[in-house]
């Protein structure tokens, strides 16, 4: 541990204790912004805040600093403010920038996309594999696919316009687009399952027998999202 | 086998919007407790609203619901 980024620590507490000050001032400032574009610029400053305690954590127990430690903070924060500035622009635009795709579908486009990309590299990389590969392989794609999933959809919540709508309760479109969806999915997930006892049979392994019925849940999660998509798309009628 | 239809219930709900002055696909979402893409979907008859969204609709434009909605006749 290093003590000399010490000094600097009751400097970088008051600096923390106003940046959350500023951040519960913003959230609740009266006005028209939504609570998504309020809620943006608040996290940015409880970022800001929080860039100098990590560097002082960070040096005091490794010893040194890099652009890593605290400067994530600012980049994210950065982000965060200029999104909440975007989506404070085109609020105030006339005519009123809309979105044209639903929240939902664009949700739907990336989790297809993720899955497809990571069960692709998935196969590449495993195919044909020792069970100890394989196995490396199927925690990895789990992995990417969490990262992958994660980041578009932050992408996609940023770019969406108008902002708030992104977290709109689900209207009863919304909804049958759901239901009809998880029933189209629901058919491949029950014949998967009513054919575990064949892939028991025909799978060597353990590790084989996972990652064929993982497959069969990835194929009802692509019937779902793909029935998603196709339904906003051309419609549930 | 006859081809399937994209819906047997018509409407005209973007005619009735248009002719009340003023009102947009937002302002009726926002009356209907609903998004602007599901108005969109409404009048372009992808999606056949709840009989309580249709009733609402039907009282919003002062009209008798059966002049909004109608069956597609056979």
């Amino acid at each position: 541990m290093n003590s000399s980024f010490m000094p600097l620590g009751p400097f970088i507490a008051v600096f923390f204790i106003a940046s959350v000050a500023v951040a519960f001032k913003v959230y609740r400032a009266p006005g028209d912004a939504p609570a998504a574009e309020r809620g943006l610029l608040a996290s940015a400053c409880v970022l800001v805040g929080l860039s100098p305690v990590v560097w002082l954590l960070v040096g005091w127990l490794a010893g040194e600093t890099s652009v890593f430690t605290g400067g994530i903070q600012l980049i994210v924060a950065a982000a965060l403010a200029g999104a909440a500035g975007l989506g404070r622009h085109r609020r105030r635009q006339v005519p009123v920038v809309v979105s044209r795709w639903h929240f939902n579908e664009k949700s739907a486009f990336i989790i297809i996309l993720s899955l497809l990309v990571v069960c692709a590299t998935f196969a590449r990389r495993a195919w044909g594999g020792e069970d100890a590969v394989v196995l490396a392989s199927f925690g990895r794609a789990i992995v990417e696919l969490v990262v992958f999933v994660v980041i578009g959809h932050i992408i996609a919540a940023l770019t969406h316009a108008p902002i708030d709508a992104a977290d709109a309760k689900p209207d009863e479109r919304d909804r049958a687009v759901t239901l009809l969806s998880a029933r189209n999915a629901y058919y491949l997930l029950f014949a998967g399952f009513v054919s575990l006892p064949f892939y028991a049979v025909f799978q060597p392994s353990v590790v084989g027998f996972v990652v064929t019925w993982t497959g069969v849940l990835v194929l009802s999660e692509l019937v779902y999202y793909g029935s998603v998509l196709t339904y906003y798309r051309l419609g549930t009628e | 086998m006859a081809p399937r239809r994209r819906s047997r219930v018509q409407n005209h709900v973007r005619a009735l919007r248009e002719r009340h002055e003023g009102m947009t696909q937002q302002h009726l979402a926002d009356a209907l407790g609903v998004s602007r893409q599901t108005v969109i979907a409404i009048e372009q008859g992808k999606f056949c609203p709840s009989l309580e969204s249709a009733l609402r609709i039907a009282r919003l434009f002062e009209e008798p619901v059966e002049d909004v909605f109608e069956l597609e006749a056979d």
